[in-house]
């Protein structure tokens, strides 16, 4: 039971069990020690009273965590560099183009029509990245330009 | 005080460390001794009522000097105590009104 305790207590967030992890296993081992002396039904009823404790602990203070660290913790400092985006986009094509030639081959080999749909064509994918790059590139043009006037009216 | 009223958990610790400062172990044994057995906490849900009070500043956490293995214990701050109060208050008004309305009186 004390090997559950200490798994369960690793689904808590890493900085809480860095501050809080000893103090709650001892805590843990104490209570467990306690109940030895109790009857079974007791001590079934306080197993399964500190699992489903530190079950629903752990998702609390992930959701907390969580919504903490979008708030403002280190979600403030994080910055998603761009070229992920980039590389995420020509990711997806790659492997919707990939699944398209697939599911063609398959077909082909099965006898049947061999038809792609055109939303799944590399070229369709390079056209619509080009024109979302033209997008973003002129967005941030005018963004610039904004920028630009409200400096020159500050002066 | 925006974050009342306190769930159940969370009072019954806070009127663990009203008496004295305690750790962990302490506040789950004194909370059963005072309820009569009617609230029996968990590991999980006393840390979770802990790390509450301590984000609002209701407790805090010290280390103790002359104890040999629980080092870190709880106290109440002044934030803590009157909030406490005003919960206190809070209570004793709707006791009062409840009495009241459920003897046929008016409020």
């Amino acid at each position: 039971m004390l090997y559950l305790y200490r798994f369960l207590l690793r689904l808590y967030p890493a900085r809480l069990m860095e501050e809080y992890g000893e103090e709650m296993t001892a805590v843990l081992y104490k209570l467990h020690r306690g109940s030895r002396t109790d009857v079974f039904a007791a001590r079934w009823r306080f197993e399964l009273r500190e699992v489903t404790g530190l079950l629903s602990g752990a998702l609390r203070e992930q959701i907390h965590e969580r919504n903490r660290n979008l708030s403002g913790g280190t979600m403030r400092s994080f910055r998603f560099p761009r070229w992920t985006l980039v590389m995420m986009i020509l990711i997806f094509c790659a492997v919707n183009t990939a699944i398209e030639k697939g599911r063609l081959a398959s077909v082909q080999l099965s006898g049947g029509p061999a038809s792609s749909h055109w939303w799944a064509l590399p070229g369709v994918f390079m056209f619509v990245f080009a024109l979302l790059a033209v997008a973003g590139l002129a967005g941030y043009g005018v963004l610039l330009v904004f920028r630009g006037a409200r400096a020159g009216r500050g002066q | 005080m925006e974050q009342l009223p306190l769930t159940e958990p969370v009072l019954m610790v806070l009127l663990s460390l009203a008496e004295q400062p305690r750790h962990g172990y302490s506040i789950i044994k004194d909370v059963e001794h005072i309820s009569e057995g009617r609230v029996v906490l968990s590991t999980g849900t006393l840390y979770g009522a802990l790390l509450r009070l301590l984000d609002r500043g209701w407790i805090e956490r010290f280390e103790e000097e002359d104890a040999s293995r629980d080092r870190r214990a709880y106290r109440l701050t002044a934030l803590g105590r009157r909030s406490l109060k005003q919960e206190f208050e809070r209570m004793r008004h709707l006791t009062r009104l409840a009495g009241l309305r459920i003897s046929g009186k008016k409020a």
